[in-house]
């Protein structure tokens, strides 16, 4: 009889294990690819699902940087700067949860999430970032630009930081949703990064990485004191991405930036047909 | 500093938790009242409703090794681990004396306290 509970957590441990890898190269937390997993193929209560998916968040976000020691590739100050919008809005979007038509809400971020892949596929040539981003003013006062290991040039390469405000205004509608709708919104973060603040992809994918740990820490004590993580379900789900993370993270590093802009522009398309599914009313 | 906190705050909590799992699949137990398997596994784990999810709840069982109070203990490390990092954050920036870190870093820090404080209550 144990074989079948053994068999049952093997098989959430590898799915999230995959999770795992992905999300810490695309700079999410594998939740928008483990929720649908478990509540279509084991069929887990939706809130389990989401109790489940709040700490693959922070599991990928803990696995990855502990695999970053070495290799500075996230932007920590960037990413420390921009948490206090995201927290900030996590709190607001909880307090809104009530009064907010959430329908709708998700049928315009699926369509603003579509519409995003297109500038994302434009840049997919680009090696590196582009001469002409000018450092923010308040970059510049905070010390934000910095360098990274570029592989296919194959040396440090530095970087500005671009739209500061544009970027902290997204931050702060990423965080909305987070709380509004009990999603890691890494995507947009990742967004806001690559479109509005002109960071290397690479870089902006390790520091929404970074950042999702923390957003997910803020709203993370409501689903546990709830009871929504259940040890049967969250405990292969953790191990699992705990250890795809660590891998993925090693993957990344040695990944060319134009691969880690595809792996992110599927996602994205795979997050849009999710969110807009849910506006209308299908929960997977 | 950092990167040794990095590293063993994962190492910590992912020991713990496969500990926790170990322990259920080889004594059977989850040290709560339990489901028969072939009932849980259909309802998706959703039908164990009895297990620790308050930090004394937890503590009262991990002393008494109970398997599933192990995992919650594992878990809960983990869904800390953020707010340790952001602490030690500021500690190094403290020492860098680096004003306009210290103070964002404080107020994220601050805002992560508030919002595990106010959990308890919207929970």
């Amino acid at each position: 009889m144990l074989d079948l509970a053994l068999e049952y957590i093997l098989l959430i441990m590898v799915a999230a294990f995959f999770a795992g890898i992905i999300g810490s190269m695309a700079g999410l937390g594998g939740g928008v690819l483990i929720v649908p997993f478990l509540t279509l193929y084991f069929h887990v209560p939706i809130s389990l699902a989401i109790g489940a998916s709040i700490i693959s968040v922070i599991a990928t976000s803990s696995g990855s940087a502990s695999a970053y020691v070495k290799d500075k590739m996230s932007n920590i100050r960037v990413g420390t700067f921009l948490v206090l919008f995201t927290t900030s809005g996590a709190i607001a979007g909880a307090f809104l949860e009530h009064i907010a038509p959430t329908n709708i809400i998700y049928l315009v971020f699926g369509s603003v999430l579509l519409i995003s892949v297109v500038p994302l596929l434009k840049k997919i040539g680009e090696v590196n970032q582009s001469s002409s981003v000018k450092n923010d003013p308040i970059a510049e006062r905070l010390s934000l630009n910095s360098h990274y290991h570029n592989i296919e040039l194959g040396k440090e390469v530095d970087y500005n930081v671009a739209g500061i405000k544009s970027g902290s205004a997204m931050m702060l509608v990423a965080g909305i949703l987070s709380g509004l709708l009990g999603i890691g919104s890494g995507v947009f973060k990742v967004i806001a990064m690559d479109t509005f603040m002109k960071l290397p992809i690479k870089v902006s994918t390790t520091t929404s990485n970074f950042m999702i740990g923390m957003t997910a820490a803020a709203s993370a004590g409501i689903y546990f004191f709830n009871g929504d993580v259940n040890p049967f379900i969250a405990a292969p789900v953790a191990i699992g991405v705990l250890i795809g993370a660590v891998l993925g993270a090693r993957l990344l590093i040695k990944t060319k930036g134009s691969t880690v802009r595809m792996v992110f522009a599927i996602v994205i398309v795979v997050v849009a047909i999710e969110m807009l599914l849910n506006g209308v009313g299908i929960r997977l | 500093m950092l990167s040794f906190y990095l590293i063993w705050s994962v190492l910590i909590s992912l020991s713990v938790i496969v500990i926790g799992v170990v322990e259920y699949l080889t004594i059977g137990s989850t040290g709560y009242v339990s489901v028969p398997l072939d009932i849980l596994i259909k309802s998706g784990g959703g039908s164990t409703v009895v297990f620790p999810h308050y930090l004394g709840t937890i503590i009262f069982g991990v002393v008494k090794l109970k398997s599933f109070a192990i995992i919650q203990l594992g878990i809960l490390l983990l869904l800390l681990s953020p707010i340790g990092r952001i602490f030690l954050q500021i500690l190094i920036y403290v020492k860098e004396k680096d004003r306009p870190f210290i103070a964002i870093a404080t107020v994220v820090f601050v805002i992560l306290l508030i919002s595990l404080y106010l959990s308890k209550y919207i929970a």
